[in-house]
């Protein structure tokens, strides 16, 4: 569910509050030459949406219309979770409009081969962070400026470095007690409906056939009472252990308003506590819960 | 009010080995009343909803006529969870079945005609229903074409009746298999359905065709035809749209406007051709 | 014409649970909103302009049993059926929206069609809908484009009217019992009332400013011919084929039936289920009839706005606008309703210009 709103009456604030957002001319100045050239097909970013409260993801392919992009505050969307559908893979060339931390999500998707690096023309924003007031992956945010990028608009930041401390949120939890944390998460799940928003929506949920959809065995069990949705839950979050890179769309999604989230970044705390591992720095880092170095201390396989 | 999803219990009475993925069984009511209930309605083409309890509900058509009402019969493939379990099941067993759905083939409609059946792989099994019904009354209907392939040898099902069918003057059976799928024993003909079909060019007036098979072989089945003189008024299918209620609520067979669990799964390819390309 | 007095919601709220039953209604948790059952007026938010989630499930559970299994012998099986006292309890659903009110009633036509769902059925006969005429709308609702208003009846069993055209204040609410299990519930509760009076209709404002945004008429004859029409593949590239629009929808009744259990015993369930879904018309066979989500889509707008109004001749949306409040990539349902609209209208207009 969107989880918060900005009152785009007041433009002005908008605008300044977001530092890109001054760059929005290049940027759209940009993308027509992009698409006029032939250079790509479409262009993925931002417009306007359709209520005057949202901004809505924008396929554009004519030039002309490459003056309805935008950025603010209500540009929440991964747009990178786009490339996973048969509709973009199979469009040819394509530019991508991305933040700081849909940038991440390019880093995984390329060292997972899921994407092909000439097909892309990444269109890079420094982002200070979305949301009103900001969303706390902002506030945490260690990619103002992303990690990767064809161009970039607005002005390098110097980006955080983050500590075991960062994670406030996950360490409020991690104060509960085993008792207090199952009726939390019970009385959370309860509420999933599988409408499996959060999967669609997840640009690194890429496999062809989820497990959840696979009946035999039945992994898992697919109705949505208080077994299914702990299984459904849980399993998607594991599967993404070292590879989320924490934009938390899946929670923007939830319409149930599950704070998918906090079990995400529960397992980026730890896989950035033993590794040293933050997923999406660059498209060559070796994801620590797939490879293996001789000699590694495993706990887990004795 | 009643329940509409209860199926009614059924007592295995005969596995048949078909091919190695394919099953026929051989099923009985254990309610009389809930079986005098059934035939009273029952009519070819129509399909019903068997499960194993624990594995959930299958399609599959009834593959028996209502001509012998002493049991039921249904031949299935093995390709997911239940009829999986179904296939692990035996004689004396208890299964669930919930029918009989959907449409028929009109064959009140077609007698003193001439019947052309044909079929690919494991689709026979609806056209079989409708090949012992009108067997069982020889004299309402004229000449019984049968023209049945499968891709291999071991694909064939129903190979007893194919003999029964064979030795009958009455019938003229047509067998093929895919080229490559024959044994060094095998004296039925070789080539796909459709090329047979061409060759074996029957006559198309006063004949009803029944085509049931993969999309794939419908698909190049319904030009020969037309080819042969047949016009889509004398061609009958049946669509096989994924489906779960089989009573026109859970929503997800339909081809256009069209519940092939109601308005189906039987069609006549003139009403077919005017449905949307969505089966 | 009896009226309720904001302040006396509480006492209609008493003597309907000391009637015996289970009074549904608007709640706010944490951040999201549903229907749910309360035991005190204070719970009720009647600010929302819909809850996230329909009163729907009241009526269509999202999983719910409808047949248990066991093996009483070594090929024998028993079956047993959840009881109607258990799954349909008397039922008060307070505080609709007329949009919502009308769900279950349009849901009526394809559950009774050539046969009765009785787990739908037993459910909506035990349950009286308590609905509020609007006073507030937001940019997602619409209702006027679909048949619909503000102040419809249509599903409720007892309408009540605010007597001021304003949201948050204090309401003398009109009662109208529109059907009569709404007289027979009126009757059977009675003592909440605050006498009678003879009103002026109070929400014109709102009914008049809501003006129709698309023909839904004019969407329907152009989807009779619109199967193949390119407008699907470019118009649904935002939308992302998940569940959250069909199953917040309080019209969507589709479902898929499995078991849960072993071959001892089980249960068969019937779970909520979606054509946006990828899996929903997926054959054994591996082929899709409806592959990608531009299929999806279309099966989606189509049966709402042909298939079932053939079939039925209603429209199977209310307007209620959750598909677009709560859709993830905001690929509203009605924003393509326009588009259609509008194209419609623009090859019109250049057909007249040719006719010229
Ligand atoms: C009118 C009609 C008549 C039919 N008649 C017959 C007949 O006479 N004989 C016959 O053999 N068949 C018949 N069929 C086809 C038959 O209904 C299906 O083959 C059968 O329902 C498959 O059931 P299942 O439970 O084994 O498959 P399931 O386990 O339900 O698997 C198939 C479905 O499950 C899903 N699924 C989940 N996981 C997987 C996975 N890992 N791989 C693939 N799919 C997966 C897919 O959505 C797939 O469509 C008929 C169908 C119709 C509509
Ligand atoms: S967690 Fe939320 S988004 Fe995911 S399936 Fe459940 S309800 Fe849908
Ligand atoms: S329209 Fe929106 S809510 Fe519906 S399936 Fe598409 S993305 Fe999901
Ligand atoms: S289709 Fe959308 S607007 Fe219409 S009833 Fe469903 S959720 Fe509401
Ligand atoms: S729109 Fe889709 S999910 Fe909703 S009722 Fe129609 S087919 Fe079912
Ligand atoms: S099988 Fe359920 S509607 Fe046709």
């Amino acid at each position: 569910m969107l989880g918060v709103m900005v009152d785009v009456s007041d433009a002005e604030t908008t605008s300044t509050a977001n530092a890109t957002f001054r760059e929005l001319s290049t940027l759209q100045s940009f993308a027509k030459k992009l698409l006029e050239s032939g250079t790509v097909k479409m262009v993925i970013g931002y417009s306007q949406g359709y209520t005057s409260d949202r901004a809505m993801p924008a396929f554009i392919t004519d030039p002309e219309k490459a003056s309805s992009l935008i950025f603010d505050k209500r540009c929440f969307h991964n747009l990178t979770m786009y490339l996973k559908t048969a509709e973009i893979k199979c469009a040819g060339k394509i530019a991508i409009v991305v933040k700081g931390c849909d940038a991440k999500a390019l880093n995984v998707l390329l060292l997972e081969n899921q994407i092909k690096r000439e097909n892309l023309v990444i269109l890079g924003l420094v982002c200070i962070g979305v949301g009103d007031p900001t969303l706390e992956k902002c506030r945490i945010c260690n990619v103002n400026t992303p990690p990767i990028y064809d161009e970039l608009f607005g002005k390098p930041v110097p980006n955080k470095e983050w500590t075991s401390a960062t994670f406030t949120r996950v360490k409020e939890l991690e104060g509960k007690s085993q008792k207090e944390l199952w009726e939390f998460w019970v009385n959370e799940f309860n509420r999933c409906i599988k409408c499996y928003a959060c999967r669609e929506v997840c640009p690194i949920c890429t496999c062809t056939r989820c497990i959840t959809d696979k009946n035999q065995p039945q992994w898992v069990p697919t109705s949505p009472h208080s077994m299914g949705n702990f299984h459904w839950n849980l399993t998607r979050a594991f599967h993404l252990a070292g590879r989320c890179i924490g934009c938390d769309e899946c929670e923007r999604s939830c319409p149930a308003d599950i704070p998918l989230s906090l079990v995400n970044w529960k397992l980026i705390k730890q896989v950035f506590e033993k590794y040293g591992f933050i997923a999406g720095m660059s498209p060559d880092d070796l994801p620590p819960m797939s490879t293996y170095v001789e000699g590694e201390e495993e706990e887990f396989i004795k | 009010m009643e329940n509409i999803y209860r199926p009614s219990l059924m007592t295995i009475l005969n596995v048949t080995w078909e091919t190695p993925d394919t099953t026929t069984f051989k099923l009985a009511y254990q309610d009389n009343a809930e079986k005098d209930a059934f035939f009273s309605n029952y009519k070819v083409g129509q399909f019903g909803e068997y499960s194993a309890f624990g594995s959930g509900e299958s399609t599959f058509c009834v593959a028996s006529p209502p001509t012998r009402q002493d049991h039921i019969e249904c031949t299935f493939r093995a390709v997911g969870k239940n009829t999986k379990a179904l296939q692990a099941m035996n004689e004396n067993d208890t299964i669930g079945f919930r029918g009989p759905y959907g449409n028929y083939f009109p064959i009140e409609d077609w007698k003193g005609k001439n019947l052309l059946f044909i079929a690919g792989g494991i689709a026979l099994p609806p056209l079989r229903a409708v090949i012992w019904n009108i067997l069982d009354r020889r004299s309402d209907y004229g000449d019984a074409t049968i023209i049945y392939g499968a891709r291999t040898v071991s694909d064939l099902v129903y190979k007893m009746e194919l003999d029964e069918w064979h030795q009958m003057p009455d019938v003229n059976l047509v067998t093929t298999v895919d080229p490559g799928g024959e044994t060094p024993d095998w004296k039925g003909e070789i080539g796909f359905v459709p090329t047979v079909l061409e060759q074996a060019a029957p006559a198309h007036e006063n004949t009803i065709a029944i085509v049931c098979g993969p999309p794939i072989m419908i698909r190049f089945t319904f030009p020969v035809l037309s080819k042969l003189g047949f016009r889509d008024e004398q061609v009958f299918t049946t669509l096989e749209n994924r489906m779960k209620c089989g009573l026109g609520k859970c929503g997800r067979c339909n081809v256009g406007g069209t519940y092939v669990c109601k308005d189906g799964p039987v069609f006549r390819a003139d009403v077919l051709h005017k449905l949307p390309a969505e089966y | 014409m009896i009226t309720i007095n904001t302040n006396s919601l509480g006492k209609l709220l008493e003597s309907a649970r000391s009637a015996g039953y289970r009074f549904v209604a608007p709640v706010r948790d944490g951040t999201i909103s549903l229907f749910r059952p309360v035991d005190r007026i204070q719970e009720i938010a009647l600010d929302l302009i819909t809850p996230v989630k329909s009163p729907k499930e009241y009526f269509f559970s999202d999983h719910e049993c409808i047949l248990s299994y066991k093996r009483s012998g070594k090929s024998l099986i028993e079956l047993s059926e959840p009881s109607k006292e258990d799954y349909a309890p008397p039922t008060v659903i307070f505080g609709c929206r007329p949009c919502d009110a009308a769900g279950p009633g349009i849901i009526r036509e394809v559950m009774t069609w050539d046969c009765d769902d009785k787990f739908f059925l037993d459910r909506l006969e035990s349950t009286v809908i308590i609905t509020i005429a609007c006073v507030e709308a937001d940019e997602a609702c619409y209702c006027t484009s679909v048949d619909m208003a503000p102040d419809s009846e249509t599903g409720s069993d007892i309408l009540l009217t605010p007597s001021k055209d304003k949201p948050g204040v204090q309401q003398e609410y009109l009662v109208k019992a529109v059907t009569e299990k709404g007289s027979r519930f009126i009757e059977q509760t009675k003592g909440w009332s605050d006498g009678t009076v003879n009103p002026a209709p109070a929400i014109e404002g709102l009914k008049s400013s809501m003006k129709p945004t698309f023909d839904a008429e004019r969407v329907r004859k152009w989807l009779d011919t619109s199967f193949e029409d390119k407008f699907w593949d470019t118009a649904t590239l935002a939308c992302i084929s998940c569940g959250t629009c069909t199953y917040t929808c309080p019209t969507c009744h589709c479902y898929d039936i499995i078991d849960e259990g072993n071959t001892d015993g089980g249960k068969r369930l019937r779970n909520w289920d979606a054509c946006m879904m990828e899996l929903f018309t997926l054959h054994a066979s591996g082929h899709n009839p409806r592959p990608t989500k531009s299929n999806r889509f279309r099966q989606r707008l189509t049966h709402k706005f042909k298939y079932y109004p053939d079939l039925f001749n209603r429209i199977l949306c209310t307007g209620c606008g959750r598909c677009q409040r709560y859709c993830p990539t905001d690929h509203a349902l009605k924003n393509l309703l326009e588009q259609i609209d509008k194209l419609v209208s623009t090859e019109s207009q250049a057909a007249e210009a040719v006719d010229k």
